[in-house]
């Protein structure tokens, strides 16, 4: 049987972080209520199409957005609803991301009751000056009560979400917040490095000289020590940004790298199924009249042209740490040719059957990425 | 067809004007008056039929146009409205157009006044020997102040405006009276049906099915088809196989005569014979002097042009080919630049010029260019005591080599509000000027005349104007005449190698200013690369500037799930187009961009 994993869009935040931009509002707005309704009906739509009989569901990921600042039973509905309307697996991955101050001790409970078996808590940092610059609206000690808690109401898989090279960070902070995370033993992490995005409250302090960034030298020697520490505490890298303990690398973004098949639904989400690419509209009340007009908000719509759906198996099958398997490339003299060229420059290098980034590579991943455009 | 035109009923004029005052819509509301065209005939600004020249509102060839007009008098008048080139850059070419009038409408806006062409124009038309009436135009408009412009008029130009006919040509104002005083004060005009045949040329144009098309105005006796005529620069002959007037719409005639201003088409294969201000005379009875007045016109302005894709080099040959067809004025050879490839060096009469050239080459060929910047033609003196025309700076002889510099300058003429006086006499100052006069024109607006060095001006000088005035201050030149100049060549290098493109000729003292502002700014443009790269302006052997662009050593995307893969595969594809399109020198990539930053450091 097929499989397909789903993803779910909450756009809604507390606030808008310094550095995000994505589309979220604030979750006051009078859409919330309605945009649930759209998806629901979105869902349905996708539910009722044959092909999906023949698929299995691995993975379920609630992402935003803060899915969590919705209400537990709102939550496990959606959940019940999925698994009432689609083949979810008796053991799915079901992931909810969550932000520290949205979670205590009930509605943690009520959650895992509802089935939802992976948090994914965005952390960002250990150091309460760093929380106020990146405008979190949590403290350090609330995201680790929030971490105790669901370890109580008994989850058994957390992922914590990490941010470097910030404003101003030496790397003394940056070893500091590794160890706390580290110290809380979660199955997962992610580290990410901070780039500034277009439309950001950063950008704008970046354009008006009132942000002093790390120096491009102290961001690679963050990325490096965050490596060997996790490394150290017995967490395995499997992509870029993320590391598990052995058996908690998370199922569904996996999907992402491998291309396989997912289906996206809300806001801005985007889907390769059934050999087509779609992505939904980025404005909420577009995508709540489309629904309600009974349409679907899709704005872009492509079949997927099998070259090019084998350079994406290359390009983002390389932010694995396994690599892509060598046949991948070896019937296209073009990918071959370009291969033995990356080789060359260090970022690339053949292990048994595979192809992986070495770790220069790593730092590299975007030019070996347009190396194969 | 109608015959026998009486010499006296002639009237020859045109209409001179800063840009934007109105000229080419009081063009077509004579042409309407007098039904030459309907009004849904009026493409709006009939005259200028290139897409460019309307798009920019300026003319860039000249035409005439032949009105019928039935005067208030009951005598029935035929009037030839010659357009005029309204730039600078033409300077040559208006001149031969007035050298074919008897009078010219002078416009002037009511609610601007007197502007930098409305005198160079002017001027251009008092020394052709016009009668020149004054029309304040744009009365409609609530800023307009016809009093006060009839003033500037009479004593910024002299002319007696007491007459001046108060018009709006957008709202049909004031077209009779216009049309009847070209019947009343400009004279018809003068020469001899009977005395060899001279005709001025005033423009030609190449057309794929006629050959050369010459428009003449026939300034003593009068030509037929099948007339054998001489063109008297060249001493070349040809058959008249055809001719006529345009309605505007071409019109075949029997005969051209004394007065008159019309098309000839004799079979000729290249309009570089057909030289604006030359004069077509008979074979079997030449003139025995050509008409005064005709001069070779040489470009001033040079540039290298080079497709991005360098195999696009013979689809430049062919379109610059095809470009010199109508434009003769205008010229290119093969040259090689180690960062450009194959390319050629052009020469223009002026920016615009360039700046027209380019977009036509762009818009209508459809090539991807980049043009290195603009410079002029220095004379330089090396030790064997020859005199060499640089018009390329990779081209300078060995500094050991060179004895002494000149350089072309120019008169300038800038009217501004006087509020922005410090601004353009600083701004003048930088571009090394001397000022030669300085005048109130009234209470708020000024008059200034510089003399400077053309190669200042040709990078960025009027852009910077406009900037600095916010617009209002106006601009013309002459070329002058060259003059000594203390000049040295300033080189850039990236990881050691010149890259010939952006050498650049400047005065000596802003030698180390202008190197360490176009390094600055080289840092910004050239993306960083796999490993550092020095960028250095040096002067000869001596480095006077320098800056570095550090090694990449992390390009990554840190998340990217969902829907960030859609946005990055985009992204990454758009920036590989980018480096396809960015020119290689050594193992440096360097963006196309980077050939214009020689325009852009100034100031």
């Amino acid at each position: 049987m097929k499989s397909v994993g789903l993803y779910i869009d909450f756009p809604f935040c507390i606030a808008r972080c310094a550095f995000c931009a994505f589309h979220v509002e604030g979750f006051r707005s009078r859409w919330a209520t309605q945009y649930i309704d759209a998806l629901y009906k979105e869902i349905e739509h996708y539910a009722a199409l044959s092909t999906l009989a023949d698929y299995t569901i691995p993975s379920l990921y609630f992402g935003g957005g803060t899915p969590s600042l919705y209400a537990p039973e709102v939550l496990n509905d959606l959940i019940s609803h999925c698994q009432t309307l689609f083949n979810v697996s008796h053991n799915a991955e079901i992931t909810l991301e969550a932000h520290p101050a949205t979670l205590n001790p009930e509605n943690l409970s009520q959650l895992f009751k509802g089935g939802v078996n992976r948090l994914s808590i965005g952390v960002q940092s250990f150091s309460d000056p760093y929380l106020t610059l990146l405008g979190r609206n949590h403290t350090a000690d609330q995201a680790k009560k929030a971490i105790h808690a669901a370890r109580a109401a008994g989850f058994e898989n957390i992922a914590i979400d990490l941010i470097f090279g910030l404003p101003e960070q030496n790397i003394h902070d940056w070893k500091n917040t590794l160890q706390e995370a580290i110290s809380l033993s979660p199955e997962h992490l992610a580290i990410y490095a901070l780039s500034i995005e277009q439309g950001t409250l950063f950008a704008r302090k970046e354009k008006e000289g009132l942000l002093t960034l790390p120096s491009e030298d102290t961001s690679i020697l963050c990325y490096n020590t965050g490596r060997s520490f996790l490394g150290a505490a017995g967490y395995e890298q499997y992509e870029i940004s993320n590391f598990a303990k052995p058996g908690y690398a998370c199922q569904h973004n996996r999907r992402y790298w491998d291309r396989a098949e997912t289906l996206g639904f809300g806001l801005a989400a985007h889907s390769c199924f059934n050999g087509e690419a779609r992505a939904n509209t980025e404005s909420i009340p577009d995508y709540i009249d489309a629904l309600a007009a009974g349409k679907l908000p899709v704005i872009q719509l492509e079949k997927c042209d099998p070259l090019k759906s084998q350079v994406d198996h290359i390009i983002f099958g390389l932010r694995k740490t396994e690599g892509i398997p060598l046949e991948l490339i070896t019937q296209t003299p073009f990918l071959e040719k370009t291969s033995q060229y990356l080789i060359q420059q260090g970022w690339l290098q053949q292990t048994g059957q595979h192809l992986q980034l070495t770790p220069t590579g790593m730092l590299m991943a975007d030019e070996v990425a347009m190396a194969y455009l | 067809m109608e015959t026998g035109i009486q010499q006296n009923n002639i009237r020859n004029f045109s209409i001179v004007a800063h840009i934007d005052h109105g000229k080419s819509t009081l063009a077509d509301r004579l042409l309407e008056f007098s039904g030459a065209v309907t009004t849904r005939e009026s493409k709006d600004q009939l005259l200028d039929d290139m897409d460019l020249e309307r798009e920019r509102g300026i003319t860039i060839k000249a035409h005439a146009v032949r009105i019928t007009y039935q005067a208030e008098n009951g005598t029935r008048y035929t009037f030839h409205l010659i357009d005029t080139p309204g730039h600078v850059d033409f300077s040559y070419e208006v001149s031969r157009s007035l050298a074919a009038c008897e009078g010219a409408l002078l416009v002037v806006d009511a609610s601007q006044g007197v502007e930098a062409q409305t005198i160079a124009n002017a001027y251009l038309a008092i020394d052709a020997g016009l009668e020149i009436i004054p029309i304040i135009n744009k009365i409609d408009l609530p800023s307009a102040d016809v009093e006060n412009t009839r003033e500037q008029i009479e004593e910024i130009l002299g002319l007696d405006a007491s007459q001046a006919i108060p018009t709006s040509a957008k709202e049909g104002i004031g077209i009779r009276e216009i049309l009847e005083a070209i019947v009343k004060h400009v004279p018809p005009p003068s020469g001899d049906c009977n005395e060899p045949l001279q005709g001025l040329i005033i423009d030609s144009w190449f057309d794929n099915y006629q050959g050369a098309v010459i428009l003449v105005k026939i300034v003593n006796g009068h030509l037929e088809k099948g007339t054998h005529i001489r063109l008297m620069s060249t001493q070349k002959n040809h058959e008249v196989l055809s001719l006529g007037v345009f309605c505007p719409k071409p019109t075949v005639l029997d005969r051209l005569s004394v007065g008159e201003v019309g098309y000839i088409i004799a079979g000729i294969r290249d309009v570089g014979d057909t030289k604006i201000g030359d004069t077509v005379t008979e074979v079997k009875r030449p003139a025995l002097s050509p008409i005064p007045g005709y001069k070779e016109v040489k470009p001033m302005v040079f540039c290298g042009l080079y497709t991005i894709d360098t195999d696009r080099f013979e689809d430049l040959r062919d379109a610059l080919e095809k470009l010199r067809l109508n434009d003769s004025s205008f010229q290119f050879e093969p040259e090689t630049s180690l960062a450009l490839g194959f390319g050629f060096r052009c020469g223009f009469l002026g920016l615009l010029h360039m700046e027209i050239i380019k977009e036509r080459l762009e818009r209508e060929y459809r090539l991807s260019l980049i043009g290195t910047a603009p410079t002029v033609v220095y004379h330089v003196t090396t030790v064997k005591g020859e005199v060499q025309k640089i018009d390329n700076p990779a081209q300078l002889p060995p500094v050991g080599q060179i004895v002494s510099f000149q350089e072309p300058f120019i008169k300038g003429v800038i009217i501004s509000r006087s509020d922005f006086l410090g601004a353009i006499l600083k701004l003048c100052q930088d571009r090394r000027g001397t000022q030669v006069d300085l005048k109130y024109l009234d209470a708020q607006r000024v008059m200034l005349t510089y003399e400077l060095p053309l190669n200042e001006v040709v990078l960025d000088f009027y852009d910077r104007l406009k900037s600095v005035s916010k617009g209002y201050a106006s601009f013309d030149y002459e070329v002058t005449g060259y003059q000594d100049a203390d000049l040295v060549k300033v080189d850039l290098m990236l990881n050691g190698e010149v890259v010939d493109a952006l050498s650049f000729i400047t005065d000596r003292k802003k030698s180390y200013l202008r190197a360490r502002q176009l390094a600055e700014k080289m840092k910004t443009i050239i993306p960083r690369q796999m490993f550092e790269v020095a960028i250095q302006a040096a002067i000869g052997a001596k480095i006077i500037a320098r800056e570095t662009v550090t090694a990449l050593k992390k390009n990554v995307t840190a998340k990217c799930y969902g829907g960030d893969i859609t946005r990055k595969r985009k992204l990454w594809e758009k920036q590989k187009e980018g480096k396809k399109r960015m020119k290689q020198v050594g193992r440096v990539e360097i963006p196309q961009e980077a050939f214009l930053a020689v325009l852009k450091v100034q100031e």
